[in-house]
């Protein structure tokens, strides 16, 4: 089947079975997920949770593919791909989601849209006076109808 | 005094620092910064930055131009980065020649290649030497 992606490149980093990260990570390479990782996750990549991989934090990363288990919130900026067999709780983020059969997801997600990946420019102030910005977000004074 | 001034090592274990995954082993490269523990039965090469502390129950490569930043302890250690802080090997240390240990060291057996920098406190460990099958 296209797209299936069955084996992890070969070159990304090992998080390798018997192993378990705690804490905040960072990088820039692809990152496979055969151990344990609780935390965070900050990938300028692909984030690969294979079969055995058991993932309790939040991933943030470029595509993320799950094979194993994560239970955390995930931001993919381009793909989200839940394999048979996958297993998945939380919210997720990304503009291109595969959930297949067999693949377990729970929880809530969000399509991220191609313009909005994009640094939007900052809106004109309509009212000319961008100082309000604060007070038009505390005061809303009685909601009156007009 | 000068307990622990450099053994030059004519005979030290083979350098495992490498850049690429050790067959089935964890493998955690350059670009990879983490904030917290690692703990692993595995052999781990790594290559990142680290600042917490990694055990590994098994053979530990610190490769170049890793930064780790806490407490190591492994099995044995091959080191061609730079740690700072405590240092604990059950068997062997091997320092490269681009290593920098600055801290509390504790291990068996101790060899620094011409280069590398040890600095700090060091303890030699007894440790029951296996000896090789026949």
């Amino acid at each position: 089947m296209k797209g299936d992606n069955p084996t992890p490149p070969r070159n990304d980093s090992l998080v390798s079975r018997n192993t378990v990260i705690e804490g905040d990570i960072r990088g820039a390479e692809g990152l496979t997920i055969e151990g344990t990782v609780k935390g965070h996750l900050h990938i300028d990549g692909r984030v690969w949770v294979a079969e055995s991989g058991r993932v309790e934090a939040d991933i943030e990363a470029k595509s993320v593919v799950v094979r194993g288990r994560v239970k955390g919130d995930v931001t993919a900026e381009n793909e989200l791909d839940i394999h048979p067999g996958g297993e998945l709780y939380g919210l997720i983020r990304a503009r291109l989601i595969h959930i297949r059969e067999g693949a377990i997801f729970e929880g809530r997600s969000q399509m991220i849209r191609a313009a909005a990946v994009e640094s939007e420019p900052a809106p004109e102030a309509a009212t000319g006076n961008p100082s309000n910005a604060d007070s038009l977000l505390s005061a809303q004074p009685d909601g009156v109808k007009g | 005094m000068g307990l622990f001034k450099k053994k030059l090592a004519s005979s030290g274990p083979p350098p495992v620092v490498g850049s690429g995954p050790t067959g089935s082993g964890c493998h955690l490269g350059q670009t990879i910064a983490i904030v917290g523990k690692v703990t692993s039965q595995d052999p781990v090469v790594f290559s990142g930055q680290l600042n917490g502390e990694i055990s590994v129950h098994n053979r530990l490569a610190v490769g170049h131009p890793a930064r780790i930043e806490g407490i190591v302890s492994a099995e044995s250690l091959t080191a061609a980065g730079q740690i700072k802080g405590q240092v604990t090997v059950a068997g062997s240390l091997h320092m490269e020649p681009s290593a920098a240990i600055s801290g509390r060291v504790e291990t068996a057996q101790l060899s620094v290649v011409q280069g590398a920098m040890l600095n700090g406190e060091l303890k030699m460990s007894s440790r029951q030497r296996e000896e090789p099958d026949p």
